[in-house]
């Protein structure tokens, strides 16, 4: 098959490296630019493996149709890639055009759908694979796979799994082309059960400490890539005059009863933080650019600015 | 774990992170992502490396973020694939197994 990729990130990266290794012609790939000091990034990644590499965006270019259509392109593979791929381009692969979508489709369409689903409090996540249409993230389903959350999981640690389940997906997606594409199943999406995901984090990623800690400690395990990028950068709450960040923390199960915001018990495994029910206990935090243990910039008796607006859900 | 094998490996994955990625790591144990050793750019880079240090390929299935949490974990990763651990996805050319995958 001829096949051009669209991708970004290490879940690109790895279908890149199959596809390299599949007997399959990949004609090209579509990703972000960079410049060649960022030797793994997909673009120099892609260029040192003999592949031809367009800028991402020319996936919203209805000339990419032409190009697509003279090379003659069975399959178009979007992984983790933002553009919105222009319906000139969709209609062109003999075979389709397939997004790889972190999350567990019609729930959690859109942008950051990781995050959003740990602010949630979601006990389960998944990927899926669907057919690419005009609207986003609303193409018939032909793979999916659904796998815990547990209290542990970050935005780091579900991204991981993310693309560990999203990558075996695609590569059973080539797989059953290959063998005949008349065997895929199409699942239409039950639309009315869609959730769309909004690229920003909810007030801005500000904690409120008037929350119960459940919604806490969710907000800053979403925000929580640490030490890659956040998307939604991290979870701030205000401590004095310093904006704080606040990277790593956890529920304790225990009760409180100072004024949310509260600096408590203090330690080498953290400090408590009162919420609106039980001690909060943050690790780790961010103070201007540096990252400290959380005992290293709180002291007992201290106060964060409780914040008084509650943390609104705009999913 | 007492295998010089395994000694060596660690060595070469510490002279990696040191050499090619220019970060010092404390020890052995020390939690890559916790200490915010490893930023996502240096992480793939740390992935290309091994695979071209050791000749191996880090499988779909390896790609779990505990088998890089330390340059212990790495090492032990590494040496089960040289010792004939078989990858699901890795040497199969697409087409021919991708069935057997994790996800059945």
């Amino acid at each position: 098959m001829n096949i051009v990729l669209a991708a970004e990130e290490m879940a690109g990266l790895q279908v890149l490296k199959a596809l390299a290794r599949s007997p399959h012609r990949l004609l090209g790939v579509l990703t972000s630019e960079t410049p060649r000091t960022e030797s793994a990034s997909l673009w120099n990644v892609a260029q040192d493996m003999g592949y031809q590499t367009w800028p991402a965006k020319q996936v919203k270019d209805p000339e990419l149709a032409e190009s697509l259509r003279s090379a003659q392109v069975d399959l178009l593979l979007n992984v983790h890639s933002l553009y919105i791929i222009h319906q000139d381009v969709l209609a062109v692969p003999r075979l389709g055009a397939y997004n790889l979508h972190p999350a567990p489709l019609p729930r959690y369409a859109g942008l950051n759908s990781v995050s959003w689903a740990l602010y949630h409090g979601e006990k389960e996540h998944g990927v899926t694979i669907h057919k690419m249409e005009a609207g986003i993230d609303t193409g018939d389903i032909v793979f999916q796979e659904v796998f815990p959350i547990t209290d542990e999981d970050t935005g780091l640690t579900l991204s991981f799994k993310c693309t560990q389940t999203g990558v075996a997906l695609m590569l059973k997606l080539l797989h059953t082309i290959s063998s005949g594409p008349d065997s895929l199943q199409f699942q239409p999406q039950d639309l009315t059960r869609r959730t769309y995901c909004a690229a920003k984090p909810p007030n801005g990623g500000r904690i409120s400490w008037q929350e119960p800690a459940e919604n806490i400690v969710n907000l800053i395990r979403a925000c929580d890539y640490f030490p890659f990028r956040s998307p939604w950068g991290h979870a701030t709450a205000w401590l004095g005059t310093s904006d704080i960040g606040v990277i790593k923390a956890s529920r304790t199960g225990m009760h409180c009863d100072p004024a949310p915001g509260t600096v408590g018990q203090v330690s080498g495994s953290g400090a408590f933080v009162a919420s609106a029910d039980e001690w909060v206990l943050v690790k780790k935090l961010k103070k201007g650019n540096s990252y400290l243990a959380a005992a290293d910039v709180l002291a007992s008796g201290t106060r964060f600015d409780p914040f008084s607006q509650p943390i609104m859900s705009v999913i | 774990m007492d295998n010089p094998e395994y000694d060596r490996i660690q060595t070469e994955i510490a002279g990696v992170l040191s050499d090619k990625l220019n970060v010092e790591v404390p020890a052995e144990d020390a939690d890559l992502f916790e200490n915010g050793i490893l930023d996502s750019q240096k992480f793939v880079e740390l992935l290309l490396h091994i695979e071209q240090q050791f000749g191996t390929h880090i499988a779909i299935e390896d790609l779990d973020i505990e088998n890089f949490r330390s340059i212990g974990r790495i090492a032990t990763l590494i040496l089960n694939r040289q010792n004939g651990a078989k990858t699901a996805v890795a040497q199969i050319p697409a087409g021919a197994h991708a069935a057997e995958l994790k996800h059945p």
